[in-house]
């Protein structure tokens, strides 16, 4: 920050002094005009793009800001006659301004008589047009500017687009008024842009040290191609500048990527978390392992995408909402087929738990193929809707992306719903209490099977929002629940059996690991290091991190 | 049911070696026929693996696919250098990654015997730390079948890398020759699936020994109440690794005879369908039964060769609904539908409330 302040004194220094050595300073402002409108009649480019940075300085060559706002006007309406070909010369030197039905002396800006002469608009050749274009647009934003938050943001895009041919004069006069932080930052952008290809050593090394405070993939490949022209025995101290502004810009994006992996992680272990809560709780409760989870995950995805297209064609004004409607279709649909589950399967096997994992693996073959066989095997294509498109610029270029921030609060809001419905009520209650003691809460009254029942739906239920939550972001094909079992087996090993929290702190373990060392060493190396983690877990606890203290 | 172990394994082994002998006396069989019954020979090898730990030592593995893949890559990777050395040219992962020569652990492979040698100790090394550090922490039931589950996918994303040499993606083939028999000649498919049989015939003799011997006894006793037997006061450990290795180095086996018979390997032995397959056919042929392990995977891959053939569309429906429906009525597999026959009828309806201990 104190290095743009300091940039700024440096600016209306340069904006009085430097700006006035120029020799068409030495002219008056009406001789100026005079000279202007001359060289833009010759329609040649080299003195059409001189004569326009010209004017881009003149404008702002004075300490009274009325007369500035006088000249960019000037300047505004010209330049837009030039573009809008209301501005023409004869060949005999006259010229005039077309507005509605007058002609206008151009220079004075009086109505004038026309002669019988030929007038013709000067050509614009394509090399002219960028810098008309960036002169007329910093004028625009001179002259529209009336104090903090009223920059014309419009006119600022177009600049950053093109940063090569503003003006740094005007740039200069820009950044002494009054704006707000982050159009601040954007016009030194764009100005060091400009001024990194200057001759002059100062404005090189002033644009460096602007530059590295605006780090990204950008900046620095542009640095990088400055540096190359440096001569580092001439200038060794421009040399040392663009280096430690590299180094800079380079230790921001890492810390960048290090951010966007954290937030990637912490998406990922939202998942992983919705996937495998369900098993957590399950198993806490009955010892049993259900393989189909993954499966149950998919059809809460199928179930969306079909909700997805039963709105398309029903309602199409309700489709961007389709994510939140599909909420209870999917609770329903994926609850209640793990209810059938638990009532045709699983109840048969509670005294034989191994075998469960070969039935609901039977399950779970079923499932896909039934999949495959009703929807085909290719990816779904999932409509996203404008809420979850693009993210915010934070950091370097870490980017918040919609779709992952969704996936996180919707995560976060089922941990909640799911610690409220275990610690708060009956229901929760009685799952505790046989997860604890079967037998003993049985013999207290407690409905055991009506509790094992139930929770396996709300498992199933709680899988298949997990389908809903990673649709917009993960392919979506029959087998896709195959690539989360066995993180989400992971979790359950790591985390404890039928502890929630474990399940977090387990979720948040696997999937930061598999973020963080998936670029890096491959998938592989990710699953063993959570492998190792575990076999090195269990050695010293046998039933994962958080336990629930069980009497057996 | 388990006197008729032995029978069998007589029969097997016979049959083995005239089938070998056969093929040395010039006569002429269908290869397609002796592909397929070797192919399932092996597999009920594997399946004879898998029963010797879970129906006789009560732990499940779901990832027995790790050790069957251990002894495919070892035997592709002698046969890929043996293949390379005859013919010269080189397979297709070497083209793929643009490397000269073989990587450095393909020293010595073109051996036969360092290949049984390494096998040996490659699986060996695998099951003993993987079992020891699993056992002795106490890790049972299904979270050591979710744990081996877990390592067989690892493994699987392992192979699946084309920089390690072992083919990656498409996996190692282009075999040509195997001891000196071309793999084009009509004896080469009766010789390999002869000694197939013939080694499953012992493996089968082996652990019908093993059961009866007094660790097969510490095997069950482990099965039934392993906390027990550890408040006599034995050590439970070193039971389960010893059955653990034994178990490993069988399925390692029937993967080294596997591979050549099928002429490719690829990581897809290694997905965690396969693993729970063999569980299957244990669980469908009955667990605790050496025979009915064996004849669950001769019925079950069976029917996957003719039905995929036939109805590749509902094999995976028939595949779930037989598992769920044995699995739930059946809790012995076939040994029960045996009874379903004899007069034992009475016990099996009241069978899947019994406590069974699995």
């Amino acid at each position: 920050m104190t290095k743009i302040i300091l940039g700024i004194f440096w600016l209306t220094f340069a904006a009085t002094g430097v700006a006035a050595s120029d020799h068409s300073q030495k002219m008056s402002w009406i001789e100026f005009k005079n000279h202007f409108i001359t060289e833009i009649c010759s329609s040649k480019p080299k003195r059409m793009k001189a004569v326009l940075q010209e004017l881009g300085s003149f404008t702002v060559a004075n300490q009274d800001s009325k007369i500035i706002k006088k000249r960019t006007q000037w300047a505004t309406d010209l330049i837009s006659g030039i573009q809008t070909k209301n501005f023409r010369c004869s060949k005999g030197g006259k010229t005039y301004l077309k507005r509605g039905d007058k002609f206008l002396n151009p220079a004075l800006m009086v109505e004038i008589k026309l002669g019988d002469e030929k007038y013709k608009a000067p050509f614009l050749h394509l090399p002219v047009r960028p810098t008309l274009e960036t002169i007329l647009a910093t004028s625009k934003l001179i002259n529209s500017f009336e104090g903090p938050g009223s920059l014309d943001l419009d006119q600022l895009a177009l600049l950053e687009k093109k940063p090569d041919f503003i003006n740094t004069d005007q740039m200069a006069y820009l950044l002494t008024s009054q704006l707000s932080d982050s159009s601040r930052e954007r016009l030194v952008f764009v100005r060091a842009f400009k001024m990194l290809k200057s001759e002059n050593v100062d404005e090189v090394s002033e644009a460096l040290r602007n530059l590295s405070n605006i780090p990204s993939r950008k900046t620095l490949t542009a640095i990088v191609k400055v540096r190359k022209n440096i001569d580092p025995v001439k200038n060794p101290e421009l040399m040392k500048i663009a280096d430690d502004a590299i180094a800079e810009i380079n230790l921001s994006i890492q810390i960048g990527k290090a951010m966007s992996i954290v937030y990637s992680g912490l998406s990922y272990s939202s998942i992983l978390f919705l996937a495998s809560i369900g098993l957590a709780i399950v198993f806490g409760l009955m010892g049993v392992i259900n393989l189909a989870q993954g499966e149950l995950i998919m059809i809460g995805a199928y179930v969306t995408f079909v909700i997805q297209e039963c709105l398309a064609a029903i309602f199409p004004s309700m489709l961007p909402l389709y994510l939140l409607i599909s909420i209870p279709f999917v609770f329903l649909v994926t609850g209640g087929m793990g209810a059938l589950i638990e009532y045709s399967v699983i109840r048969h096997l509670y005294t034989r738990p191994l075998m469960t994992l070969l039935a609901t693996w039977g399950v779970s073959i079923f499932l896909i193929n039934m999949i495959r066989v009703s929807f085909g095997t290719q990816n779904l294509e999932f409509y996203v809707p404008d809420y979850l498109v693009g993210g915010l610029s934070v950091f370097g270029d870490f980017l918040i992306t919609w779709n992952r921030l969704a996936t996180i609060i919707f995560a976060i809001v089922i941990l909640i719903f799911t610690l409220l419905l275990v610690k708060k009520t009956r229901f929760g209650m009685n799952v505790r209490a046989v997860t604890e003691n079967r037998a003993m809460a049985g013999a207290i009254g407690v409905n055991t099977r009506k509790v094992d029942l139930l929770s396996f739906a709300v498992g199933s239920g709680l899988a298949g929002l997990a389908g809903l939550a990673l649709s917009t972001i993960y392919n979506v094909n029959p087998t896709m629940g195959t690539n989360f079992i066995v993180d989400a087996f992971m979790v359950v090993v790591l985390g404890g059996v039928g502890s929630i929290w474990g399940t977090v702190f387990a979720a948040l373990l696997v999937g930061m690991i598999n973020v963080a060392v998936e670029p890096l060493y491959g998938a592989v190396a990710a699953k063993v290091l959570v492998m190792v983690l575990i076999i090195a877990v269990i050695q010293v606890r046998p039933e994962g991190i958080f336990t629930m203290k069980v009497r057996k | 049911m388990l006197r008729s172990s032995e029978k069998f394994a007589v029969i097997f082994f016979l049959a083995g070696s005239l089938l070998v002998m056969a093929s040395f006396m010039g006569i002429e069989t269908s290869t397609y026929l002796m592909n397929l019954i070797g192919q399932i020979a092996a597999f009920s090898l594997l399946a004879l693996s898998l029963d010797l730990i879970w129906g006789f030592c009560g732990i499940l593995s779901l990832g027995h696919g790790l050790y069957f893949a251990i002894g495919g890559y070892l035997v592709a990777m002698h046969l890929v250098k043996v293949a390379f050395e005859k013919t010269g040219t080189p397979p297709d992962f070497m083209l793929f990654m643009g490397w000269e020569e073989l990587p450095a652990y393909y020293f010595g492979i073109e051996s036969f015997a360092y290949l049984l040698f390494i096998v040996f100790v490659v699986t060996l090394s695998v099951s003993l730390i993987f079992g020891y550090f699993s056992f002795r922490s106490r890790v049972t039931g299904v979270y050591f079948a979710i744990i081996t589950q877990a390592l067989v996918y690892m493994a699987m994303l392992f192979m699946f890398r084309n920089d390690t040499g072992f083919g990656g993606n498409n996996g190692m083939t282009g075999f040509s020759e195997i001891f000196g028999l071309n793999f084009r000649e009509n004896k080469t498919a009766t010789v390999l699936c002869g000694i197939s049989l013939a080694v499953l015939g012992l493996s089968l003799l082996g652990c019908k020994k093993l059961v009866d011997a007094p660790l097969g006894r510490f095997m069950r006793a482990v099965k039934e109440d392993e906390s027990r037997l550890r408040f006599l006061g034995f050590d439970t450990v070193y039971v389960k690794l010893t059955a653990w290795c034994i178990s490993a180095i069988l399925a390692a086996i029937a993967g080294l005879l596997y591979v050549p018979q099928v002429g490719i390997i690829n990581p897809r032995v290694l997905s965690p369908e396969l693993s729970i397959e063999i569980a299957v056919w244990v669980a469908i042929g009955g667990r605790g039964s050496l025979i009915g392990a064996i004849f669950g995977a001769v019925v079950v891959s069976g029917l996957k060769f003719i039905l995929t053939g036939l109805v590749p569309e509902l094999w995976p429906f028939i595949l779930a609904i037989l598992v769920v429906g044995i699995v739930i009525y059946l809790p012995n597999g076939f040994s029960d539908g045996v009874k379903v026959f004899s007069s034992n009828a009475r016990s099996l309806v009241s069978a899947p409330h019994r406590k069974l201990q699995s």
